[in-house]
């Protein structure tokens, strides 16, 4: 019995992971209704980032991460500014061909700078670190930091968009374009700061992704798909459904592997699958939001 | 203040507008009136930046402002009441407000205060999600919001299609205290006898031409009825 329970927290607090990763995604989508398929590969472009400054400057991981916000802020902007913008309109295509080059840029780039070697961001002690709970139940500092990282970034996220005047423009712009650009919004600038955003965010997943696991350029898309079917159990739009989303995949992983360690990946893939079955439109559609 | 001159407008290869003539003084309320597809909506369109107009064919205050974006135009003190109400359905009634002053927020008379105490039915809604207001609420919501911007001139589009005579009767009333302001208003109507009782001069359009302007008190039945339906 109590493996169980052990089983389903470490999935919850897997979840918190995968939220992270989907959260950014689910900004992007809900906003400017863009599939970045490169926000798997921009999540590992943060991550070396992060590897980098703690290399070269030999700085503290979480210190690291803080530098690198701004300027993944910065990189962000200039991506939907320069490039994005101009692939946005009625056809879903063009944004989809031009982040799949990218995401393929990022990788190769990567590759050239850092070679294939997998890496991982140190932190020392802390890493295998864990809270005793009682009855033989541990929990891990860092998946547990993880998961109250993704609940807090899922909450300033709320908060900025149902808040403030620029989460109002976000909502606005994403409603209804046309009449958006009639209330003085520059709907660019608003999907280039979105986009800022969403690689603010992407740094603090690439942070714990750094810290709990191994990294080379290429897990990018791998890991895009847990974010894509987290974004997707939740419905699209929706943060909090983004954060159930990661959960029910992430408790379904671990279920699966307790079940049986080869089941792992597929148990999540399951699940995912039922959900969509059962509510096409996700557990927390945007309507009811 | 605002003028067109030769004001053409394309939806890709289809021409609305043939070169419309207009011309709109401070603090003066024209309508524009015309059957379905005559361009009074494609007119205003072209105005507010959302179609392409020739650099000069749109001029305020005596600037060429036609190749301005819709964002920019707003920020001059050009603000539309869209067809169709079109609120934000994921934002509040007061959150659609506060959003009309977005891209311009200058001092001036409207504030949401003012906003409330023109239409008080919105107050007491303020909090309510946008869809779920009457088409009445709806169409009052739109106007605080682009009045919100504290515009100098106004472009309302059928702001009384698809309400109910006695909504309309409300939503004209509040016209002279816009107006008040020196705020120039420009009215596109189907509903011609309400267009006229509260303009100053009308403009009628037939197949994206002017076909007849003039003050209401001087132009005829006929005249109108001619140059509305063209027989």
């Amino acid at each position: 019995m109590q493996g169980w329970v052990g089983t389903i927290i470490q999935g919850v607090l897997l979840g918190g992971l995968y939220a992270m990763f989907a959260a950014g995604l689910s900004l992007i989508f809900g906003i400017m209704r863009l599939v970045n398929l490169a926000h798997g590969d921009l999540i590992v472009l943060a991550a070396f980032a992060i590897l980098a400054l703690t290399t070269w400057l030999g700085l503290d991981p979480f210190l690291a991460a803080l530098l690198a916000m701004p300027a993944m802020f910065a990189a962000g902007f200039a991506l939907q500014h320069v490039l994005l913008n101009r692939t946005l309109g009625r056809d879903l295509l063009p944004p989809l061909l031009v982040t799949f080059g990218l995401s393929i840029i990022i990788q190769n780039g990567l590759l050239e700078a850092f070679t294939a070697d997998s890496r991982r961001l140190r932190l020392g002690a802390i890493e295998t670190a864990s809270i005793e709970l009682g009855g033989k139940l541990a929990i891990g500092v860092m998946p547990l930091l993880t998961l109250v990282s993704a609940i807090a970034v899922i909450l300033l996220l709320n908060l900025l968009f149902y808040r403030t005047a620029l989460g109002r423009a976000f909502r606005a712009t994403s409603d209804d374009l046309e009449i958006a650009q009639l209330m003085g919004i520059d709907h660019r600038r608003i999907y280039a700061i979105a986009m800022g955003i969403a690689m603010v965010v992407a740094t603090i997943a690439a942070l714990y992704l750094g810290i709990r696991a191994n990294f080379d350029p290429t897990i990018g898309p791998a890991r895009l798909i847990y974010a894509f079917e987290a974004v997707i159990i939740g419905g699209l739009g929706s943060l909090w459904g983004t954060l159930a989303g990661g959960i029910i995949i992430g408790v379904a992983q671990t279920v699966g592997a307790k079940l049986n360690p080869e089941w792992q990946i597929l148990a999540g893939h399951v699940a995912f699958l039922i959900v969509v079955v059962l509510r096409p439109r996700g557990l927390f559609p945007r309507a009811l939001d | 203040m605002l003028e067109t001159r030769g004001l053409t407008a394309y939806y890709g290869d289809f021409q609305a507008l043939y070169g419309i003539d207009t011309v709109i003084a401070p603090g003066e309320t024209i309508a524009i009136i015309g059957a379905n597809g005559a361009g009074k909506s494609s007119y205003l369109k072209a105005i507010t930046g959302l179609l392409r107009a020739g650099p000069d064919s749109v001029r305020f205050e005596d600037r060429p402002i036609g190749a301005l974006g819709a964002a920019n135009i707003l920020k001059l003190g050009i603000a539309m009441v869209p067809e169709g109400r079109r609120l934000f359905s994921s934002l509040t009634t007061e959150e659609n407000l506060l959003i009309g002053c977005y891209g311009r927020n200058v001092p001036g008379i409207w504030s949401l205060d003012s906003v409330y105490a023109l239409f008080p039915v919105l107050k007491a809604r303020r909090a309510a999600p946008s869809h779920t207001l009457s088409g009445g609420e709806q169409q009052m919501a739109a106007i605080g919001r682009a009045l919100m911007s504290n515009p100098r001139v106004l472009l309302c589009d059928e702001i009384s299609l698809g309400l109910a005579p006695i909504m309309i009767r409300n939503i004209y009333q509040a016209m002279p205290r816009i107006k008040k302001n020196g705020t120039s208003i420009v009215l596109v109507e189907q509903d011609i006898a309400q267009a006229m009782k509260v303009a100053d001069r009308v403009y009628c359009f037939q197949e994206g031409r002017v076909s007849l302007s003039g003050r209401p008190a001087e132009l005829t039945r006929e005249q109108v009825h001619l140059a509305y339906f063209g027989h």
